[in-house]
């Protein structure tokens, strides 16, 4: 049953507002949660899942092309079926979304099925289909998440134009695509296409792709995806789209002049903006923004009181982890706690195979900031676990502050995701190099990467010698 | 079971601080053999077995402090063994820092950062990250000084960086805006901690003794709780060499002799007869006057500095003073003294004559509320009768505590000082 007065409403039900409806309610509030179009937002629908579950498709079919190696002989090329992919993918995202219903059940929380309007005075107004319901809150907590953005350019409504919302149901794999963007979604993206058969360019604005990673880093991936065949142009911006002989024609400008790319899809993956459907009463009340973000203190508080905004809808990392980190903080405020965000440490993980993980600084912010740092790397390549499993490009890198304190630390290599926790527990525990030198790391595992890249800090690495490592440094 | 008890090491001594356990958990112990090293307020001493077998529990831990009698450690066959602190959670200080902990309201997420809480001294370890553990060994911060505002109390870089901020603020002290006319110029005082030192490569890092933690953190205090003023004078001492010349003449072989320095002695114990104030202490708000006249006089030793002392200095003749001075140097610079020898001065005396020091600031040695610093005595032309004749002149600097003591008092008190080493017959009474 619902009702007409709550201790929390929280607006949108992506990974920041499911995750606070959760926090709010485990300590004890009423709690409601409004969602316009499905439970578990851009991340469970359109975004992180169902991205993995394609890009797990897409990397199980490029390890394929090396199965003879390991004793394994199939049709080459092997049969893919992009409509079976895709099922799967729907079977994931199903799954997981029924997660999040089954979860606001069994912690008491409401869920009004449509789109949620504020006022000042926390009066939430949900409308679907034109009928209305209306109920009031004591805090409100925004979660409107974002959408992609799609610049204004001539020819960019058309056909065959898609963004990360509408590619992930293609009934085949695409000739070619011109990639607009090459952010992190536009790189895992490129990278999956690439390797399900899609002829790939990826056309950049910037002087680099992956703006924020670590130099040493995103030339590796750069090498690496543009051996495989995926057409990288940086430097160069997207200035019109039109159609010529049953093609798209991507038209861009450079310093040197004009260009133009030919494809059969166009892929706008430029960046995303704030989602504000449903706000803009609050704006017109006074709401504060910033660059069409909500403006938040460290407490999650906008400038109106009682009211929070998390997620992709303020300015932040654009991460679903971060959005749920918002959540619950935003939530602990809102039940009377005091709590404050600290965005010191938040791990970035990129999916492209191999992966890319970061956390802290990267060697030329940490040059910057700090007189007093030592770097190493070590490759994947002397780790034992890394060579059996034939996935030996990349290496793992430190950057030590003088106290031996982490300043930041990037993995390209297999499992760089899961493997960059060790190193955001360091850092959020300030740990320092001793700590994880000293830590027994199993053998033979990647993880085992992570240490001697830190016993490397210490001059002593044990499986590489002192030659090679020079090598690895001269990359 | 035989526990180890806080012991009595000096008259005073009404409580200890376990500044290290040599012996842990588990080890064997003889008889007479060190456990712990303990701070008093006069002295670092050590700890000593009464009974054989395995130490089994800590019940006071590394930093805590314990008041005489208390058992600070359980020496049994080894059946019990239990890691440092586990019944420490038991006493009443520990107990409280738990309850703390538990009360405030601490929002589970990791990246929550609660209101600052009392630093829970759980399990004998000060909850703190590694991180700042070695920001604070490399700016000789003691842990114990700070509170923790991570999660659960836990001292992070954060707080080390803070109280360096702080440090750094606390800068040279602002001029005294007395109400009274300031007496005197006080010098320039530098801050305690300047800016951290960046370490170069082949710096040496040596972890200070226990004897150096203490004086450190002392002179420390003094220099920060103690608004120190100084006054100087210049001492003619030809009478006072010249006779001492002549006694130390007639000891001979096997005698002892009198230094400069126990002439010095006298003379201030005598002087603080007539200047009861400057034999005295501040304490809560309260001057207090000693009876007993007690000059302790600093001994340079390997790696530091002890204060021995003197009782009564003013009632005993030179030759004893001279004697009772050469046995305690002698014991100082052997690692000897005995907390009876460190106790109770009440007045101090710094002599950096013998190394030519022209002139020097000492820093009071708390909680007594002056100091002398004696630098060398130089023959030097003064005026006698408006001629210019050779005299040996000494440049001498009292540190005095503000907060008791004040200009003219002190002033006087160094003319009488002067008046008595000037008439060196007067100190032979
Ligand atoms: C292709 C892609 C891949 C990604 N991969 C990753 C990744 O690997 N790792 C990662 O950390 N992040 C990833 N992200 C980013 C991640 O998805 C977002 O950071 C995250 O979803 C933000 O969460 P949110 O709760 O703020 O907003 P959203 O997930 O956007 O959720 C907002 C929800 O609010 C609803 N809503 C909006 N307005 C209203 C209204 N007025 N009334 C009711 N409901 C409303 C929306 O329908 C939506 O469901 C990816 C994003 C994309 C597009």
């Amino acid at each position: 049953m619902t009702s007409t007065h709550y201790d929390v409403a929280v607006i949108g039900a992506g990974p920041g507002g499911y995750v606070a409806a959760i926090r709010a309610a485990q300590q004890g509030a009423k709690v409601a949660i409004v969602e316009k179009q499905y439970m578990g937002g851009t991340c469970l629908n359109v975004g992180c899942i169902p991205s993995k579950a394609m890009l797990h498709v897409a990397e199980t079919l490029h390890q394929l092309a090396s199965i003879e190696d390991l004793g394994i002989t199939l049709p080459q090329p092997p049969v893919f079926n992009m409509k079976k992919a895709v099922s799967f993918k729907d079977k994931v995202v199903k799954r997981m979304t029924g997660g999040v219903s089954s979860l606001m059940k069994a912690n008491n929380i409401d869920v009004f099925d449509g789109l949620g309007t504020v006022d000042i005075s926390k009066t939430v107004t949900v409308t679907k289909n034109g009928e209305q319901q209306q109920f009031s809150a004591d805090k409100v907590i925004l979660a409107t998440g974002s959408v992609p953005l799609i610049p204004p350019m001539p020819g960019v409504d058309g056909d065959k134009i898609m963004n990360s919302d509408t590619c992930w149901n293609l009934s085949k794999t695409p000739e070619s695509l011109i990639c607009v963007g090459g952010g992190v979604i536009g790189i895992e993206l490129a990278c999956m296409f690439n390797a399900l058969g899609t002829q790939v360019t990826v056309i950049e604005m910037l002087p680099n792709i992956l703006a924020p990673v670590d130099e040493e880093v995103r030339k590796l991936l750069v090498r690496i995806l543009s051996k495989r065949g995926i057409n990288i142009v940086t430097g160069t911006k997207v200035e019109s789209i039109a159609d010529e002989n049953g093609q798209k024609k991507v038209v861009t400008s450079t310093d040197k002049g004009q260009q133009e790319f030919y494809g059969e899809y166009v892929l706008m993956a430029v960046s995303r903006r704030a989602n504000i459907a449903g706000l803009d009463k609050l704006i017109e009340q006074g709401l504060d923004t910033d660059r069409g973000r909500v403006r938040v203190n460290d407490k999650l508080e906008t400038n109106l009181p009682g009211i929070y905004a998390i997620g992709d809808l303020i300015h932040g990392a654009g991460l679903a982890h971060v959005a749920s980190t918002e959540g619950e903080i935003a939530a602990d405020n809102a039940i009377g706690h005091s709590a404050t965000m600290n965005y010191e440490v938040v791990p970035n993980p990129i999916y492209t195979f191999p992966e890319i993980a970061f956390v802290g600084l990267t060697e030329a912010a940490a040059r910057e900031k700090y007189s007093d740092i030592r770097v190493e790397r070590f490759p994947w390549a002397a780790i034992g676990k890394a060579v059996a499993i034939d996935e030996t490009e990349g290496f793992t890198k430190v950057i030590i502050g003088k106290y031996g304190e982490f300043l930041g630390a990037h993995i390209i290599g297999p499992d760089a995701t899961n493997l960059i926790s060790e190193y955001s527990l360091a850092m959020r525990g300030e740990l320092t190099v001793e700590e994880v030198s000293e830590t027994i790391h199993p053998h033979p595992t990647l993880s085992e990467g992570l240490r001697e890249a830190v016993l490397a800090v210490e001059g002593r690495p044990l499986h590489i010698g002192p030659k090679q490592k020079q090598v690895a440094r001269a990359r | 079971m035989p526990d180890v008890n806080m012991p009595r090491l000096s008259d005073t001594m009404e409580e200890g601080t376990i500044t290290r356990w040599l012996k842990q958990p588990g080890d064997k112990v003889k008889k007479g053999e060190v456990v712990a090293e303990v701070e008093t307020d006069k002295a670092n001493m050590e700890i000593e077995s009464f009974s054989a077998g395995i130490l089994e529990q800590i019940l006071v831990v590394e930093g805590e402090t314990a008041p005489i009698g208390q058992p600070i450690a359980i020496i049994g066959t080894g059946a019990n063994v239990q890691q440092a602190g586990a019944k420490a959670a038991a006493t009443p200080q520990a107990q409280q820092a738990v309850a703390v902990t538990a009360a405030a309201p601490e929002p589970a997420s990791a990246t929550s950062t609660p209101a600052p809480v009392s630093n829970g001294n759980q399990n004998g370890l000060i909850k703190s990250s590694p991180l700042a553990r070695r920001m604070a060994e490399e700016h000789g911060i003691e842990l114990t000084q700070l509170k923790g505002s991570g999660p659960g109390g836990r001292i992070v870089r954060d707080d080390i960086e803070d109280y360096l901020e702080q440090q750094r603020t606390m800068t040279a002290p602002a001029p005294a805006a007395a109400p009274t006319p300031a007496p005197v110029a006080v010098p320039a005082v530098k801050a305690a901690t300047p800016t951290p030192v960046a370490l170069a490569e082949d710096d040496e890092v040596v972890s200070l003794s226990s004897m150096q933690k203490t004086i450190a953190r002392r002179l420390t205090e003094s220099k920060q709780l103690v608004p120190h003023f100084y006054i100087g004078n210049d001492i003619d001492l030809t009478d006072a060499l010249g006779m001492r010349q002549k006694l130390n003449a007639s000891v001979g072989e096997g005698g002892v002799k009198i230094s400069v320095n126990d002439l010095i002695v006298k003379a201030c114990a005598l002087a603080l007869e007539k200047f009861p104030e400057v034999n005295s202490s501040y304490r809560d708000g309260q001057f207090i006057l000693h009876k007993h006249i007690n000059i302790g006089i600093a001994v340079d030793v390997p790696g530091g500095l002890l204060v021995p002392v003197i009782r009564d200095a003013n009632l005993k003749g030179l030759r004893t003073l001279a004697r009772e001075a050469k046995a305690l140097i002698a014991k100082a610079q052997a690692g000897k003294l005995t907390p009876t020898d460190l106790d109770g001065g009440t007045f101090s005396i710094s002599n950096l004559g013998m190394m030519d020091v022209s002139d020097f600031n000492a820093v009071i040695n708390p909680p007594q509320s002056a100091i002398l610093a004696v630098a060398a005595s130089r023959k030097t032309f003064v005026p006698v009768d408006n001629q210019p004749v050779l005299r040996d002149i000494m440049h001498v600097t009292l540190s005095a505590d503000h907060r008791i003591l004040y200009g003219a008092t002190v002033a006087r008190y160094l003319q009488e000082v002067k008046r008595l080493l000037q008439n060196i017959y007067l100190l032979l009474g």
